[in-house]
This record gives structure tokens, C-alpha cells and sequence, in this order.
């Protein structure tokens, strides 16, 4: 198995692709153009980005890309399947709360702004008008988007099936989002570490994975402190702040890398009593970790780790 | 004697000439094939309208089908002793 790591959407990109050294050379080549002109096109940190643009075109129509309006239907999508607690409509409560630049800009240089204490200005997803048939999409003035997981997840996938074109089996990761394809020679599953919420150094369970996707959301990685409050990036909708959630970290393993990623932040917002329904209406498996490092899920999904 | 074997060529030659023109004249009044069939009234059957051809795949998906002209960027593989390489943790 060959493989490539590269840093992208900040976050560490992982390629690993079963073929020849010069197949999966063009392979990985591919993927990593594929992932960095996707960057450039969903990155919110950047005022050039199709995503910027199209969250300064507020009250008028904007020509979006067939890649951007894709992800804008799957949004739509996913809005009205988690019952709004994946809404990504949430970029002013983010930015309100610090999160303006780049995780690894705030790492270093720490928070520029205090807490605000004006009242919350939310215009929910569903506002946004959407004519897929002419790609045309209205935001009304005050809506702006941060496309950050559910894209990331949604370029893992794409930048996978490209890999796969030149290797027998191939994954890609972006920051644990990843989508496999196909089965590793003489094995029946994939080897996949359960990071620990607590200690990123560790690992708590080896998942066996099936082809598809897989995704992670957890509440301690992207973590900052505002003035005196402790922060993290997983905005619960309903209130425009951080969520508190009795989970730490939650996995979804489903078919799509995308599903995964809205699904992991859902059922974390949700916690452990609306979580199972939300996974069964959405037929997809889930692992959550709480915070004494005990690993909870679905019957199927703890066959996963066994 | 003579006088005999002319008398048989004459009666042959008028026979042969007779028989000719009588033939003649029977062929020339006698109905032409195309004929048997009512004019203005045509009869064109349509020529079997062949299947299109299946277009020959050249674009294949082997190593060898093109890619040559690509220019490859050898990645800096680093390999993990691990079994295995991906982790999930969120980012």
C-alpha cells in the first residue's frame, strides 16, 4: 500500500492506495490537485473564494459552480434530514464566538475578540432560494455560510473515487473525514484508529471498516478560549453558541463521507436521547465517546470495533 | 438430279424465311413482361435499414492508455509501521 500526506484545509490529508508505484504516483497527483483547487473554491478564510463571494452576494443572485451548488443541494438535504441541527447558517455565530481566521492562525496568535453580548442575528438555511436548473442561488442580506465540514467531507470522497481510477483500493482522509475504497489485498475489512477525545495521542478502539465513508466531530480539537470562556467550533443552531453535549467525540460510519460528517456533528449536538433516532431514521451506524472515554453506539456499529 | 437438289434448297430457304418472319411478327405482338404489372402503380420495397455500429471503445482504462503525457510528481511517501494508517478523531 503506498501512500501520500499532504496538509490542506487545515487539517493533515491522508492517501493510501494499493497499486503500482507509478499508477498510484498519478493517482495521488490527481487527488491532491482535486483537493486543493476544492480548497481554494469552499475555503471560508479566503475573500476570493467561491464561498466568500457567494456569501457577499446577499440579496442577489449568484452563479454558482456545479461543485458549489452540489454541496449547497446537499446542505439543503441535510438541513431538513438532521431537523436543523446541522445548519450551516451558523458562520456569524462562529466568527461572534472567534472562530474568524484559521484554527492554525488562532493556535498561535489566540483570539482578537471578546465575547459579544448583543443579541444573536440569525437567518436560518432555509431562507436561501435555490434554482438548481439555471445553478442560481439567493442568500437574503445577513446569511452567510461556512461550508467547512460538510465540504471537507464531500472532497474527501471525490478525491478517493479519482484515486481509485489508477489502484484496487484507495482511501482518503481529511483530518479523520475519509472515504475507502474497495479492500485492502487478503483482508475483509479495513484497520481504522479510533482517535481518543482526551488524549489525540492515543488511540481507544481499531474500527474494521467497510468500503465507504467514516467521519469524526469531536469538541476538543478545535477548541480556543474567548477572554474567559472555553470555546469550541461545533455550533448548536438553536442557540448560536458552542454546544454542550455530553459526548466528546462522535463517529459515523454510512456511505457517504458527507452524510458522515453532517451525521457526526448532529448526534453530538443531539446527545445520547435523541441520538439513536436521528442514526435509524438516517440508516447510518455511530460510535460517540463520553467523557470518562467509554465508546457507546449502535448494536451494528459496536460489531465494528469488535 | 440437279434440278431437284434446287428445288430443296429453294423450298428450305422460303421455309427458313418464312419461319423467321413468322417469328418475328409473333415476338413483335406478343405482350412485353413489363407489361404484367398496372402502370402508376409501382411497387418499391424499402431497403433494410441497418443497425448502427457500436462505436469501438479506444479510450480503456489500462496504464498504458495515454497518461504517458502527464507529467508525475513524485509524492514524499512516508510509510507508517503501524497496520494501520487511518484514524478518525475529528480534525
Amino acid at each position: 500500500m503506498k501512500n501520500m500526506q499532504f496538509r490542506a484545509m487545515n487539517t493533515d490529508v491522508l492517501m493510501a492506495a494499493e497499486a503500482s508505484t507509478r499508477q498510484s504516483g498519478i493517482g495521488f497527483e490527481k487527488a491532491r490537485q482535486f483537493i486543493m483547487e476544492s480548497e481554494l473554491r469552499f475555503t471560508r478564510f479566503s475573500p476570493e473564494s467561491e464561498l466568500s463571494r457567494m456569501n457577499r452576494s446577499g440579496g442577489d443572485w449568484f452563479h454558482a459552480s456545479p461543485d458549489l451548488l452540489d454541496v449547497i443541494l446537499l446542505a439543503q438535504h441535510y438541513v431538513e434530514q438532521t431537523r436543523g441541527l446541522f445548519d450551516p447558517s451558523i458562520l456569524p455565530d462562529l466568527r461572534r464566538v472567534g472562530y474568524d481566521r484559521t484554527m492554525d492562525m488562532i493556535r498561535s496568535d489566540g483570539v482578537f475578540y471578546l465575547p459579544d453580548a448583543a443579541p444573536r442575528q440569525h437567518t436560518p438555511f432555509d431562507a436561501i432560494v435555490i434554482r438548481p436548473d439555471e445553478s442560481l442561488i439567493s442568500l437574503p442580506h445577513g446569511l452567510s455560510l461556512d461550508l467547512g465540514g460538510i465540504a471537507k467531507g464531500w472532497i474527501a470522497e471525490r478525491a478517493a473515487m479519482l484515486l481509485s481510477e489508477y489502484s484496487s483500493a484507495c482511501g482518503v482522509s481529511a483530518g479523520g473525514d475519509m472515504y475507502l475504497v474497495g479492500l485492502p489485498k487478503e483482508q475483509l475489512s479495513w484497520p481504522v484508529e479510533l482517535d481518543d477525545p482526551l488524549h489525540p495521542d492515543q488511540k481507544l478502539a481499531l474500527m474494521h471498516l467497510p468500503p465507504g465513508g467514516v467521519a469524526t466531530s469531536s469538541i476538543t480539537k478545535r477548541a480556543w478560549k474567548q477572554g474567559e470562556k472555553m470555546r469550541h467550533h461545533l455550533i448548536d443552531p438553536r442557540t448560536g453558541e458552542p454546544a454542550v453535549t455530553e459526548w466528546l467525540s462522535v463517529t459515523v460510519i454510512a456511505d457517504h463521507t458527507d452524510l458522515c460528517e453532517v451525521f457526526a456533528k448532529a448526534l453530538l449536538i443531539a446527545g445520547p436521547r435523541e441520538a439513536q433516532a436521528l442514526a435509524e431514521n438516517a440508516d447510518i451506524s455511530f460510535l460517540a465517546v463520553d467523557r470518562l472515554g467509554n465508546i457507546c453506539g449502535t448494536q451494528k456499529s459496536l460489531e465494528y470495533v469488535l | 438430279m440437279n434440278n431437284i437438289k434446287s428445288g430443296l434448297r429453294i423450298m428450305l430457304t422460303f421455309a427458313s424465311m418464312i419461319g423467321f418472319l413468322g417469328g418475328w411478327a409473333t415476338l413483335a405482338h406478343s405482350r412485353k413482361p413489363v407489361q404484367n404489372t398496372p402502370a402508376g402503380d409501382p411497387v418499391v420495397e424499402a431497403l433494410p435499414t441497418l443497425a448502427p455500429l457500436t462505436p469501438i471503445n479506444v479510450s480503456g482504462t489500462s496504464s498504458d492508455n495515454g497518461n504517458g503525457s502527464l507529467t508525475i510528481i513524485a509524492p514524499p511517501v512516508r510509510v507508517r509501521p503501524s497496520r494501520s494508517f487511518f484514524s478518525s478523531g475529528g480534525s
